[in-house]
């Protein structure tokens, strides 16, 4: 009985200690909190006023850069952190000159070189933004390490580097899936077409190329490609999937595709 | 003498016992915890990078029947299926089932929504109580919304004439009175199409404590703790619940639990696997576990996910009465539930199920109750007969309670890390008071009612019992 009473007490003080112990990460958590909060709340106007005088005042990036209001606070990481998130967002609300002044504030002020940085760490999540801040400001520089990425583990760092790849190469970055032999799920695919949709692609080279792959999901990817970019210039291949080895559910899908390009010339097509 | 040393083995093989089960089971709950932990990190991190409202714009977007079954609603029923109605989602439609309320329910629904009776054809893939009529919305706004009227049956029954009555792939059964985040199908839908490659049966969602928080036009506006503290225990215990237990189980594959009130099911499986159970009460835990037998039984590849997401917020019993009812129909719900797939214990066959799930519900969430109960009448028996080891029992107890409030703790620490939806300090203080609380005011008359609910089932008492809502911001009102 001794001995049961020894090992519960020490579980008791094992339980208070482990209950004081999440109580503090509680309150440090908490504190953090508002003190993030705070630091938000007093970086936000600075960046507002910085990146307004460059987009609307046309004051020269360098500077801004040079500024007294700027050199005051650059050094704090959680400015850096708040400012290279409103760059980011900013660059994805606008286009044209306002997004070239972006990137060359996001050039000159060093902050391309924190996304350089995320890239190459070892994290999958630092990597997951790094490559989503190199491909919204559009440096290309980045490619070759995200199309490593590709094939990593992590199903989101992945999916990250497609969409990426897509975002600065266009169409042209989908050849990145030809030597692609893993399945792309219904996710990847609604996501990488969403990206191609709204890349403001003058002319659209054909998919049917995706229909002779071996890869499955591939050829379903290629007739939603097809069915999404009305590629009527496709319909032969479409049909003759109708009638090949393919699988039952390619075979819905090229069905469905069918059935989603324009009507006129699927009956022509049926005609002849 | 000989009796003396007898009694005195008898005792030490007790506490040995008691002892080897506390640990056990508080060992058990760790272990999940830690899973659930490192799983909900993952998660987290995972879903910062997603933008779900690509799914609003595709048609690859998985097509959704909402069925809401609704039983003497009357009070609620018009906001509550606008709120329905107002979630971002294209391919969807709402299917409320009244289940033949003795309230104006059904009339609530015809004025406020402009219904008119409709020939509506279904096969009655599943057998059910009659459908007395079907009506849709004359005002185009309303076009997703399918009225149906029914005979009661009970919600199980009500759940089943929405699976016939409904025209997608998918189903979502949900109670009437529960408010949904205006994402929820687009983060419900999304396992789905992320494992096109298998066959996902079924998706499950948190459940959120409502109680207090400022819901307008059936809409979560604010976010409060709830002042009656009966409730405000109870966000303890579904954060517990939802956040440190089923994750893990889901990561486990061992997921046996969707919750009836928000789950998503795919209704080709859901048909197949024979549809709701209108003989239990636990009908959401008994579908679940019927779907996975089906495809572990017929080797179909499948999985079952879970979305830590808060997307559902539900009304909390705010009386010990009503609560009471609650757990002692859940109690009734496992053991039901537990009998029917008896089979399935440590059976090989059904992998992790077989193995872990089951064993673990029937020996630590359905027996629990019973073997602290029994713990309890054997001390004091051994108190009356002077043989009680005061500081062993002492100790015990310390120990029980200390354990209980660090678990709880963590709880609070990972809902502070994950989603943070109790920003005030104030709220913060009141959810760690009732963490503290919690085991003196909650846990003995949860013990009480799975007693309850024992002896309810052993007699032979079946159905849900009278339930009394208070309502979203109104006041006390009665519905049975």
């Amino acid at each position: 009985m001794k001995g049961l009473n020894n090992y519960i007490l020490a579980f008791i003080i094992l339980a208070l200690l482990s209950s004081l112990l999440f109580l503090t990460l509680l309150l440090i958590s908490r504190l953090n909190k508002i003190y993030e909060k705070r630091l938000i709340n007093r970086y936000v106007p600075i960046i507002d006023k910085l990146l307004f005088s460059i987009l609307f005042n046309d004051e020269p990036v360098h500077k801004v850069i040079e500024s007294n209001l700027y050199q005051s606070v650059y050094k704090h990481k959680s400015f850096k952190k708040t400012l290279l998130a409103s760059i980011v967002k900013l660059h994805e609300e606008y286009s044209g000159d306002y997004n070239e002044k972006l990137e060359d504030f996001y050039h000159q002020s060093g902050l391309i070189k924190i996304s350089f940085f995320k890239l190459k760490s070892k994290a999958w999540h630092e990597q997951c933004e790094g490559i989503r801040e190199l491909s919204q400001m559009n440096i290309k520089a980045g490619i070759s390490d995200i199309k490593k990425c590709i094939w990593h583990n992590n199903a989101t760092l992945k999916l990250e580097a497609l969409i990426a790849v897509i975002r600065l190469q266009g169409v042209e970055g989908l050849s990145v899936l030809h030597e692609y032999n893993e399945q792309i799920n219904d996710w990847i695919q609604l996501n990488l077409i969403f990206e191609l949709e709204n890349s403001n692609l003058e002319a659209v080279e054909s998919f049917s190329h995706f229909l002779k792959s071996k890869n499955e999901s591939l050829v379903i990817f290629g007739l939603r490609l097809i069915a999404k970019f009305n590629q009527i210039q496709s319909l032969d291949q479409i049909w003759e999937l109708q009638f090949s080895n393919a699988s039952d559910k390619v075979k819905t899908e090229a069905l469905r595709t069918l059935e989603r390009l324009p009507s006129m010339s699927i009956y022509n097509r049926a005609k002849s | 003498m000989l009796l003396n040393i007898f009694i005195e083995r008898a005792v030490s093989v007790y506490n040995a016992v008691i002892f080897f089960y506390v640990i056990l089971i508080s060992s058990s709950y760790l272990i999940l915890a830690i899973i659930s932990i490192i799983t909900l990190s993952r998660y987290l991190k995972e879903n910062s990078f997603i933008n779900y409202k690509i799914i609003l714009s595709s048609d690859m977007a998985p097509h959704l029947s909402l069925i809401a079954p609704a039983y003497n609603e009357g009070r609620n029923i018009k906001e509550n299926v606008h709120s329905l109605l107002s979630l971002s989602y294209t391919n969807y439609e709402v299917i409320v089932v009244n289940d033949g309320s003795k309230d104006n329910t059904m009339d609530v629904l015809i004025k406020a929504y402009d219904l008119e009776e409709v020939k509506y054809d279904f096969t009655e893939k599943i057998k059910t109580q009659q459908v007395k009529a079907i009506y849709k919305s004359n005002n185009p706004a309303f076009h997703k919304l399918v009225v149906v009227d029914k005979y009661n049956g009970g919600k199980a029954d009500a759940l089943n004439v929405g699976i016939n009555v409904s025209s997608k792939a998918y189903i979502i059964c949900i109670d009437a009175d529960c408010i949904l985040h205006k994402d929820a199908l687009l983060i419900l839908a999304k396992p789905f199409l992320e494992k096109s490659d298998e066959h996902v049966i079924a998706t499950g969602g948190v459940i959120r404590v409502a109680n207090s928080c400022v819901i307008k036009g059936g809409s979560l506006l604010k976010i409060n703790v709830p002042t009656n503290m009966l409730a405000r225990v109870q966000v303890v215990e579904y954060l517990r619940a939802f956040l440190l237990g089923r994750m893990a189980w889901s990561k486990l594959d061992g997921l046996l639990i969707i919750s009836g009130a928000f789950g998503m099911f795919d209704k080709d499986i859901a048909i197949k696997a024979g549809g709701y159970d209108i003989k239990t009460v636990g009908e959401d835990m008994e579908l679940v576990i019927r779907m996975r037998r089906y495809m572990i039984e017929n080797n179909l590849k499948y999985s079952v996910s879970y979305i830590p997401n808060p997307l559902c917020w539900t009304e909390a019993p705010e009386t010990f009465s009503i609560l009471g009812k609650q757990r002692s129909r859940w109690t009734r719900g496992t053991m039901e539930t537990l009998w029917i797939h008896r089979r399935m214990f440590l059976n090989p066959k059904y992998k992790i199920l077989g193995l872990l799930s089951v064993p673990y519900w029937f020996i630590f969430e359905y027996l629990a109750p019973i073997i602290e109960f029994t713990g309890l009448l054997i001390t004091f028996v051994f108190a009356i007969l002077g043989i009680l080891g005061w500081s062993y029992f002492l100790m015990f107890v310390l120990f029980a309670y200390s354990f209980g409030i660090m678990f709880s703790i963590l709880t609070l620490l990972s809902e502070e890390y994950s989603y943070h939806q109790y920003p005030k300090v104030s709220d913060f203080s009141k959810l760690l008071l009732a963490a503290i609380v919690e085991p003196i005011y909650f846990h003995l008359f949860i013990v009480y009612a799975a007693l309850k609910g024992n002896w309810e089932k052993i007699v032979g008492r079946k159905g849900w019992g009278d339930m009394v809502r208070t309502g979203f911001n109104k006041g006390k009102q009665s519905t049975a």
